[in-house]
């Protein structure tokens, strides 16, 4: 993409010869500024949360992913297409999502991080959810809750909402939604 | 002896006599006399004192007198300026201050009853940082910071001539004058942060730490080591083995490693730069590693138990030049909140630390949005295309937005503006035909924006080739004599920059006085940052038979506080806020911040209202909401749902409504004081967006915060009147012909009204 936007600098300035300082650095990108690029429209329905599972991928090691099947690197780990008989039922940690408004693919680390309505105990609201208990910040009524081994954390989520004990809830994945600007 | 001999001994005797009979009446006067002066130990742009060795023994006054190269150094308002330093004088005190870094001597001449004696000033040795002089935002001398460098015009001028455009004395006059008028423009000396008032008053940061929260930090470069914390950096990382070295293993440039050398490279250690804080200590996290992190990360970045940052501990400021950017509103979210309020909650034992949060980088326009904001006027009027709002963590008091500015004290290219930016900071353009900063940039010209595998450079290269590419990024590309070892970077910019140039001030601010709260800090800002740009105009538009100031430029308000949407309080002054902060004296009082006050959909146990915004009018809807808290301002809070029910992924002709482009919201406080909060033509292309909840099909704002810091002062108490504005009768057609997120070739003005469901505001103060 920077390159395509060099070569089109490139050609206006054999085209018009002066070109104007200001366009110039307008034009060219910087790492600095360089932003997450949208490339397609990202309309898609959450199925949890922000989130779209990915049953059909996995997070592999990058030195043994084949090549053909790797999406997307991410350093020493890498999400792969995998077959349809190596798909779980359960979603939980490992398991590939997608965000609905960047579009990228990230990994479910298999907690929830909660805010607990006022006089809620955390073991209360694992309880209802049938999530178990990891860390709790008392001072803050946050919580971090996971779903219990081979537990769907789809369904452990909507009991969770459902409850009603928690203010609100998010999600954790092993990447940021954010980038350097 | 003979008789001659003994008459003339005798007279030179009564002579003698004679003479001693004289002094008695009228003493003989002394020559003063003047001794050398030796400093050995000198810090650049750091005062050093001494006492002038002149004397007289018989008592007359002295007075002393300095020159250089033989000629006289006059004294203005008490300086005297020499080409290496500033000297004042006080009796026989001075206090010298190399601005050059070099060893000098100063030729000082004693005055006494009209007889003289000299010697000099020997400074024998004053530690530097060789880039510092670069470094025009801590000291702008109007230098270039090799940006319109002589081969960067000479490269232009062959490669114009080259494809056959003019010849070598026309391409030469062409870029001699343009390169003059630029030099004129954009290199104004006097830009800067004012550092040096600060570092005169004996602050250089010691005692406190900065958490550079961001892709990476080199632990072990050459000028950040020495102000590295030992073993108290994170490798967030899932699996890592060096889970204290979060240096990044890109190779193409770490931005964290550029971000931590603005606050704190080491300074005169007579290597490279010089951060803002030179002697604060530094911590990394690399939360945007972009590999598989760890769990409970966000806490971590957040210094929540596990982070390693005991509760007392003084650090100063968590740095965040970083963002999302995106065409849509993402709702408020009181568990973000409460994660990202945790270090000005419960860090310093209670008193808090700062985030510092970059404000975007989107003035332009970001991606996803197309050329929107070339094609609906936003870019040609000056109007920002996306709002620091869009993202939430921007909408309350606890992360602060930094802006950015250029060389010549203007805004910049990209810097996003809002009513949420609190003060602003040097940052400026690309490095080439203006500035950008010289900081810290991966060791080696392996790594890093400056070497061979530099991104820009390989980029240009591949296109332009490595000759041109070294003509136009002089300091970047391997071989420059300043910087041999690719170690530092002349094209570091964007609010990333700024964030971090703020993050130095708070550390010095913190650093002069550990007493004061993240509270305090803020109002030092807002008190004491410089109103730059104090020209920035007005942008009217013309709705229906009426208008609307979409940008106000710089507004008073009625505390006495200046501030604009591109700068916030303005920019900050180090020497100005390390002065007040020595000699703190302002009590705030207990923070408090009221419930949610107003009416709809956005309170509790409220149904939603269903008030039409007019199209294309200029009286708008205008709802009051009235507040009977005697507060004073550190902060308001508006909250919004903003229904159209054609805002969605597109409409079935191929187009997008304009009901996002064309909403504008002003708030007037009881005061009088007004702040725009949208300007209208903003990136609000893609409906609503919450991140717990996903798309809000059919609204434009949903759960939508702002935050303004334009009332910061003024009471609370009274009515508070918000217009809300439909800004046009807006019809588009997108000239990146559908190459945007959702693929619609223009923008059709919205054909049904939008409807305000609700609406509330919440006061932060005292």
């Amino acid at each position: 993409m920077k390159f395509n936007k060099i070569v089109t600098i490139a050609t206006a300035l054999c085209l018009s010869g002066l070109a104007q300082a200001s366009i110039i650095d307008k034009t060219l990108i910087t790492p600095t500024l360089e932003t997450k690029k949208i490339s397609t429209v990202n309309n898609t329905s959450a199925e949890f949360s922000t989130y779209k599972v990915e049953p059909l991928m996995a997070t592999v090691p990058s030195a043994i992913a084949s090549a053909d099947s790797v999406v997307v690197s991410k350093g020493t780990m890498s999400i792969v297409n995998i077959d349809a008989a190596s798909v779980s039922d359960v979603v939980g940690k490992g398991s590939i999502v997608r965000h609905t408004l960047t579009n990228e693919l990230t990994t479910l680390t298999g907690n929830v991080t909660v805010l607990l309505n006022n006089g809620v105990s955390a073991d209360e609201l694992a309880t209802a959810a049938g999530m178990e208990v990891v860390s709790v910040f008392s001072r803050t009524n946050i919580a971090i809750l996971k779903v219990s081994e081979g537990k769907d954390l789809v369904e452990a989520y909507k009991n969770l909402q459902a409850s009603g004990l928690a203010a609100e809830s998010k999600i954790e994945v092993t990447s940021t939604i954010y980038s350097a600007q | 002896m003979n008789k001659k001999m003994f008459t003339l001994s005798a007279i030179q005797a009564v002579l003698v006599l004679s003479l001693a009979g004289c002094d008695d009446d009228a003493p003989k006067d002394i020559e003063p006399t003047a001794e050398n002066v030796v400093i050995n130990s000198a810090k650049q742009w750091v005062p050093v004192t001494g006492t002038l060795l002149g004397e007289d023994l018989d008592g007359d006054a002295l007075t002393y007198s300095f020159t250089e190269d033989g000629a006289t150094i006059a004294s203005s308002n008490g300086i005297y300026t020499f080409s290496h330093g500033l000297l004042t004088l006080s009796g026989d005190q001075f206090s010298y201050i190399s601005t050059t870094g070099e060893a000098t001597s100063i030729d000082y001449t004693v005055t006494a009853n009209d007889k003289t004696a000299s010697a000099v000033i020997d400074i024998t040795e004053v530690a530097t940082d060789p880039l510092a002089v670069q470094q025009w935002h801590l000291r702008n001398t109007g230098q270039k910071a090799y940006s319109l460098s002589d081969e960067m015009k000479q490269g232009l001028i062959d490669l114009t001539v080259g494809y056959g455009n003019g010849t070598e004395e026309e391409q030469t006059a062409y870029y001699d004058t343009l390169f003059a008028e630029l030099e004129l423009s954009e290199l104004v000396a006097g830009e800067d942060m004012n550092v040096t008032a600060a570092y005169a008053l004996g602050v250089t940061g010691e005692g406190v730490t900065a958490v550079v929260v961001d892709s990476g930090l080199e632990i072990n470069h050459e000028d950040l080591t020495d102000n590295v914390v030992p073993n108290r950096s994170l490798n967030l990382i899932d699996g890592s083995t060096q889970v204290t070295d979060p240096t990044s293993t890109d190779n193409d440039g770490d931005h964290g490693t550029s971000v931590a050398g603005l606050i704190a490279a080491k300074g005169w250690n007579d290597i490279g730069t010089r951060g803002v804080a030179p002697d604060t200590g530094l911590i990394g996290m690399n939360y945007l590693s972009g590999e598989t992190n760890i769990e409970q990360e966000e806490l971590l970045v957040h210094g929540f138990p596990g982070s390693g940052i005991s509760e007392s501990e003084e650090i100063s400021a968590f740095n965040r030049s970083y963002g999302i950017t995106f065409p849509t509103y993402i709702g408020y979210s009181v568990l973000d909140e409460t994660i990202e309020s945790y270090p000005n909650l419960y860090l310093r034992s209670g008193k808090g630390a700062l985030n510092v949060k970059s404000s975007g980088n989107s003035f332009g326009g970001g991606s996803s949005e197309g050329s929107l904001c070339e094609d609906n006027g936003a870019n040609d009027l000056g109007l920002t295309c996306y709002n620091g709002a869009f993202e939430p963590s921007q909408a309350h008091p606890y992360y602060m937005s930094i802006a950015a500015v250029n060389a010549n004290g203007t805004h910049t290219s990209y810097s996003t503006a809002g009513a949420n930016v609190m003060v602003s900071a040097p940052s400026g353009e690309y490095g080439r035909y203006s500035p950008a900063m010289v900081t810290t940039d991966q060791m080696t010209c392996i790594n890093g924006y400056s070497g061979f595998n530099g991104s820009t450079i390989a980029a240009w290269s591949a296109a332009y080739g490595e000759e041109f590419t070294a003509s136009q990024f002089p300091f970047n590309y391997p071989g420059h004599e300043d910087n041999a070892s690719c170690n530092y970077t002349s094209t570091f910019n964007g609010t990333s920059s700024a964030a971090p140039n703020a993050s130095g001030v708070v550390s010095l601010i913190l650093s002069a006085n550990t007493d004061l709260t993240w509270r305090d800090v803020r109002h030092i800002l807002a008190a004491t940052s410089t109103k730059n740009d104090a020209e920035d105009e007005a942008v009217e538009l013309t709705i229906g038979d009426g208008s609307f100031v979409a940008h106000q430029g710089w507004v008073e308000n009625a505390a006495g506080y200046n501030f604009n949407n591109l700068y916030g309080f303005g920019r900050v002054d180090a020497g100005a806020a390390v002065e007040m902060a020595k000699s703190y004296a302002v009590d705030l009082g207990e923070q408090t911040i009221t419930d949610w006050q107003g009416m709809g959909s956005v309170i509790d146990g409220e149904t939603a209202l269903s008030l039409d915004i007019p199209d294309n009018d200029a009286t708008g809807l205008v709802q009051t909401i009235e507040v009977t808290d005697e507060l004073t301002i550190e902060g308001m809070q508006f909250k919004f749902d903003i229904s159209n029910v054609d805002m969605g992924f597109g409409l079935a002709d191929g187009t997008q409504t304009s009901a996002g482009n064309d909403l504008a919201i002003e708030v007037t406080s009881p005061a009088g004081t007004k702040s725009v909060l949208l300007s209208s033509k903003q990136a609000l292309f893609y409906p609503a967006y919450s991140f717990t909840e996903g798309w809000h099909v059919g609204y434009v704002l949903k759960e939508a915060v702002f935050l303004s810091n334009a009332f910061y002062g003024e009471s609370a108490q009274g009515t508070w009147s918000i217009r809300l504005l439909d800004a046009g009768e807006t019809n588009i057609t997108l000239s990146d012909g559908g190459a945007n997120g959702l693929a619609v070739t223009g923008i059709s003005n919205n054909a049904s009204d939008s409807v305000l469901e609700g609406i509330s505001l919440r006061t932060f103060g005292h």
